[in-house]
């Protein structure tokens, strides 16, 4: 038995030390999804606070047949389709970006622009650009962390990318690799 | 713009750093929560912000109705009407706070609930007293087990087989049958089981 399903087996059993350990260990590419998600420190660490206690509540019915990062993955992405906030702090995201643009780092810039771009997808093409694109699964493994069809994600794919095409055209340089 | 173009372009967008001290307070705090019994603090803070406003106003106004019917028996002797009060009045009560309450005392500036910070209250049975000398008088509803405060001494409120109210300190106890040393104190105690 691993050291990850030695402390399973014990958060399954109400131990929360050992579901502390789990959460210490995946929290980071938990944080990043729901950031990419998100685009906001605060709001990811709400998403991923929610995201590991509702893991830990449904830890009885997690039999291992899936990794444990796949399994807590998909309570993640559900998580963020169904964050009831995201258009109230998209509009304030896409604000506080327009009045600190100016300050920040070209670099700083770049990325803000980006990320403010996937701010402006529907939830479910994010998705797919954040599973597909920032987190490399193929559409398969996204489809399953999604929960649709292999055709669905590659529907949102399309979509998400015709727009974004447009909205990142002024960042595009043939030949510049921004590096 | 293609799409190994538009992929790279996307890729080239670093995501920053997260704030110091996420990654190393999210597990505590997760943590905590669960110690808590919070299903959602963060993502529902203000309806749950809400709903404790609401509860305690609640509160307030069922403590506002039952001391005033309350106080207008208190120079009556005691009665079964008040212990009908103190139960449908400690069952509103533990619906709002629920496991958490662990004594409710009107004295002469009002209510007041004494309530655990967690929801680990254990179930026993509810006892109805009432505490007065020349100076003070008080009504306690409270439970088995727990502990009260009479004249800033500390007692246990405990309740034997026959439904009888013992209350156990450190130098007298005092029981229906047991009231010596207790000087001109006037205590009454009910089992408020049905």
């Amino acid at each position: 038995m691993t050291d990850e399903q030695s402390l399973i087996r014990a958060s399954q059993q109400g131990d929360h030390a050992a579901f502390e350990c789990l959460v210490r260990e995946h929290q980071r590419m938990i944080l990043s999804l729901a950031y990419r998600m998100t685009g906001s420190w605060s709001d990811a660490e709400d998403l991923a606070q929610e995201s590991f206690i509702q893991a830990f509540r449904q830890l009885d019915r997690f039999r291992g047949e899936a990794r444990f990062s796949s399994w807590l993955y998909r309570i993640t992405v559900n998580h963020c389709l169904n964050w009831r906030k995201r258009a109230i702090r998209e509009s304030e995201i896409h604000e506080e970006w327009s009045q600190e643009a100016a300050a920040e780092s070209p670099r700083a810039d770049y990325s803000q622009q980006v990320q403010e771009a996937l701010l402006k997808l529907k939830p479910k093409q994010r998705a797919a650009i954040v599973l597909t694109t920032y987190e490399g699964r193929n559409h398969a493994e996204a489809a399953r962390l999604m929960g649709c069809s292999e055709t669905t994600v590659s529907w949102h794919l399309f979509m998400a990318r015709a727009k974004l095409k447009t909205l990142l055209a002024p960042l595009h340089n043939p030949g510049d690799a921004h590096e | 713009m293609n799409n190994n173009e538009l992929d790279r372009l996307l890729k080239q967008a670093s995501q920053p750093e997260p704030p110091a001290g996420l990654t190393r307070n999210l597990p505590g705090r997760v943590t905590a929560r669960l110690r808590h019994g919070s299903s959602s603090q963060s993502l529902e803070m203000p309806f749950r912000r809400h709903a404790w406003v609401w509860g305690l106003a609640t509160a307030c106004v069922i403590l506002g109705a039952f001391v005033v019917g309350f106080w207008r028996g208190q120079q009556s002797a005691f009665d079964p009407g008040q212990l009908a009060d103190a139960r449908r009045y400690l069952h509103e009560t533990q619906a709002l706070f629920p496991n958490q309450v662990k004594a409710i005392i009107f004295d002469k500036n009002g209510p007041h609930l004494v309530l655990s910070e967690k929801p680990d209250v254990g179930a026993s049975l509810p006892v109805f007293m009432t505490v007065s000398n020349a100076q003070t008088a008080e009504s306690i509803i409270t439970y088995s087990g727990q502990q009260i405060n009479i004249h800033g001494e500390p007692y246990d409120v405990l309740l034997n087989g026959n439904n009888e109210v013992f209350l156990v300190g450190k130098t007298r106890v005092w029981s229906k049958n047991s009231r010596s040393g207790w000087g001109k104190t006037e205590i009454t105690a009910h089992s408020m089981a049905l």
